[in-house]
């Protein structure tokens, strides 16, 4: 398989009373810190509030391959706006988990 | 050879699965990322938080790099450890003692597995490691140690590709490394270092753990490294 490009998918479990929180977490520090290191943000989608269930953020993050990844990697480590929302991710998430996918041929 | 060290406080609040799940992961990381050596890890003895070591080698900075880069320390070592990973067990670590290591020709610090390792992490006075040099060489001799490498902590700065200064400080300025046959021995070691090196430490953290050897460790010979 090529490694590339990769997706870095992130999967958040919030509760419904922490979910506008946390989506103003991702958009006003988590993506503008991101890519500054230089990793794009393909999208961010939620489940629904309504349906009496946690809600599941998912945010896809796409770099050219894992040497893009290393090098962003490096730039958000040492960038503090990314420990701070890090820190503050943490707090509210529930669960979750992060991915690496590629593209498959069809 | 580039000789490197990550060490953690995992949180308390883990899970067993979750514990076990960053224990393989890591210590058998050289079964997906070839260029990775002499991986072990220990749980710590210690008088900090600090209690998960992973101690492993590179044969050259390029080996580094790979290791650097490969999807298995994307995927599943930072599962575990980075900061924004949902995944993540480890806490943060007040001691500013994360990432450290040095340059060495051959692996001498290698120990069978099983052995057990006490690191001593110092922080020395400005041009006193020649002397603290002697005071190690003088412990060693003492009898009871397998093996004692005292260097210098390049590693930190140049984590990012083992040659680059980031220029991330460390107050960590040397480590010292010493073998013994099994915790008990390494208990028994009645150590002077301290009474004799005086102001030249202003710092110290110890660390002591059993080598619990990962994919591909070699076979060692007491006191005889090899790669």
């Amino acid at each position: 398989m090529e490694h590339a490009p990769v997706h870095i998918v992130d999967t958040a479990i919030v509760a419904v009373g922490d979910h506008e929180h946390f989506l103003a977490l991702v958009r006003d520090e988590v993506v503008p810190t991101m890519r500054d290191a230089g990793v794009e943000c393909l999208s961010v989608l939620a489940s629904s509030p309504e349906i009496g269930e946690d809600v599941e953020v998912q945010v896809t993050w796409r770099v050219a391959d894992h040497q893009a990844w290393n090098v962003a990697r490096r730039d958000f480590f040492l960038d503090p706006r990314w420990h701070a929302a890090s820190a503050s991710a943490a707090t509210i998430r529930k669960g979750g988990k992060r991915r690496f996918l590629y593209p498959v041929e069809e | 050879m580039l000789r490197r060290y990550e060490i953690y406080p995992v949180d308390p609040a883990a899970s067993e699965d979750a514990k076990q799940a960053m224990n393989a992961g890591i210590r058998d990381c050289g079964k997906f990322i070839p260029e990775l050596l002499h991986s072990a890890i220990g749980h710590v003895e210690s008088e900090t938080s600090l209690n998960f070591v992973w101690e492993h080698a590179y044969q050259s900075p390029e080996h580094y790099q790979r290791y650097m880069a490969h999807p298995y320390h994307a995927a599943i070592l930072d599962r575990f450890l980075l900061n924004d990973s949902p995944e993540r067990i480890i806490v943060d670590n007040p001691w500013g003692l994360g990432l450290v290591g040095y340059d060495i020709d051959e692996p001498d610090y290698l120990l069978p597995a099983g052995a057990a390792r006490r690191v001593v992490a110092l922080q020395l006075a400005e041009g006193s490691q020649e002397r603290f040099a002697e005071i190690a060489a003088g412990e060693a001799e003492r009898g009871g140690m397998l093996n004692s490498i005292f260097k210098f902590n390049s590693f930190a700065a140049k984590w990012f590709d083992g040659e680059t200064d980031t220029g991330l400080p460390t107050n960590w300025t040397h480590l010292w490394e010493q073998g013994f046959a099994s915790l008990a021995d390494a208990r028994a070691y009645e150590p002077q270092w301290r009474e004799k090196a005086g102001g030249i430490v202003e710092d110290a953290i110890e660390l002591l753990y059993e080598l619990e050897a990962g994919f591909g460790y070699p076979e060692v010979e007491f006191g005889k490294g090899t790669v």
